[in-house]
């Protein structure tokens, strides 16, 4: 992509963390990058495993951000800063939340794939786990991941979550009907964890 | 010009025929009945209907929407010998890229024990299968709601996978159990 390109789709805006970790920070979403965000959401290599299928318009995308939101959401969902580089590359949050029996589903989106394999997501899973455990008082977090996606469930197994099974042909992806290994992760597991490290 | 004129009985249906019951297409004008299933405290209980549901939010569920395709089918469940509306069934969440739907099933108390829900889910995954060309069909059950188990492995559905402490019912988190068949298998029986 030429340079020029990438200016317009991303500006240079002030950036306030609302999470800090080491590499990255976890911000909000900013309306001013959805076209960033639209060029992840329809990369091929990005979202061979989210199941986007269909192409999402930036249209579509902006509409669905702009709904007015009162009261308390299902979803959370962060920009992922990278602090060295000062960028945004990708996004990660909490979808599905069920407020009633407190879990919600943790998702990951590395959009810049020279980002992949350098323990981003593995930091933002992290951060995301302890916002849900200690701000949110949520119970259990849930992931879903295809067999094949063994980037993804590495992540999910290094933070400690726990596999639970395969729901078996979930997931249709080039031409193939993929397992999905279910993994969970519950707050008292999270939470002893972390006094053995200490 | 004649006026079309609808008796009652003209307005109900069949979709699917069965032996004890047929499905029929859902009816607005049972929305009664609809509001009842979802309000009852033993038929919500497993069925995650945790706040009350008015009429009018449970006619919203149930009238046309702009959406093309749908990602829910529902029935009413007509209990051919007393000509009466006993419950809903239906997929309420289809995938159609994997071909997957997600089967509910709600029956009126004084109905059950009856072989209703068992023959209601045989037609509707007949259905799936048959005429949606699902290739797997899901049911997710609330450990606790043995009933349901026993229907679901009657019909040949097998246990996929134990999602623990998943759901809070009564006080406690409970765990639930994930059943499934697949086309192939059920061509089979």
């Amino acid at each position: 992509m030429s340079d020029q390109k990438k200016t317009e789709e991303f500006e240079p805006l002030e950036n306030y963390p609302f999470i800090k970790g080491e590499t990255i920070d976890l911000c909000a979403r900013n309306s001013k990058r959805e076209k960033l965000y639209n060029r992840w959401k329809n990369d091929p290599r990005v979202r061979k495993y989210s199941r986007n299928v269909i192409p999402r318009t930036l249209n579509e995308q902006k509409k669905r951000h702009e709904e007015q939101r009162s009261g308390l959401s299902d979803h959370v969902s962060f920009e992922i800063w990278h602090k060295k580089d000062k960028k945004p590359i990708g996004q990660c949050g909490l979808g599905h939340i069920d407020w009633i029996s407190g879990w919600a589903n943790a998702f990951m989106l590395i959009g810049e794939p020279e980002y992949w394999n350098k323990n981003i997501a593995t930091e933002a899973t992290e951060l995301i786990a302890k916002y849900a455990f200690n701000e949110l008082n949520l119970n259990k977090l849930h992931g879903g991941v295809a067999v094949d996606n063994i980037g993804s469930w590495s992540v999910a197994e290094k933070i400690g979550f726990k596999f639970e099974g395969i729901e078996q042909h979930e997931f249709y992806v080039d031409g193939k009907h993929l397992d999905v290994k279910i993994y969970r992760l519950l707050k008292e597991d999270w939470l002893n964890s972390k006094k053995v490290d200490e | 010009m004649a006026e079309i004129k609808e008796t009652k009985e003209e307005s109900v249906f069949p979709f699917i025929e069965g032996e004890k019951i047929n499905l029929n297409s859902i009816n607005l004008e049972h929305i009664g009945l609809y509001t009842k299933l979802m309000n009852s405290p033993k038929g919500r209980k497993y069925a995650r209907f945790n706040v009350p549901q008015t009429m009018e939010e449970v006619k919203k569920l149930f009238e046309p929407t702009k959406q093309e395709v749908k990602d829910k089918i529902f029935f009413e469940i007509w209990q051919k010998k007393d000509k009466k509306a006993v419950g809903l069934i239906g997929f309420n969440r289809i995938q159609w890229f994997s071909r997957i739907g997600m089967i509910t099933c709600m029956v009126e108390q004084e109905f059950w024990g009856k072989g209703i829900g068992t023959e209601a889910i045989k037609l509707v995954v007949d259905y799936g299968f048959k005429e949606m060309n699902l290739h797997k069909i899901s049911a997710r059950i609330f450990s606790p709601d043995k009933a349901s188990i026993r229907i679901a492995e009657k019909l040949g559905f097998t246990h996929e996978i134990t999602l623990k402490k998943e759901i809070f019912v009564d006080g406690v988190h409970v765990d639930i159990v994930n059943y499934i068949i697949f086309k192939a298998d059920w061509m089979k029986t």
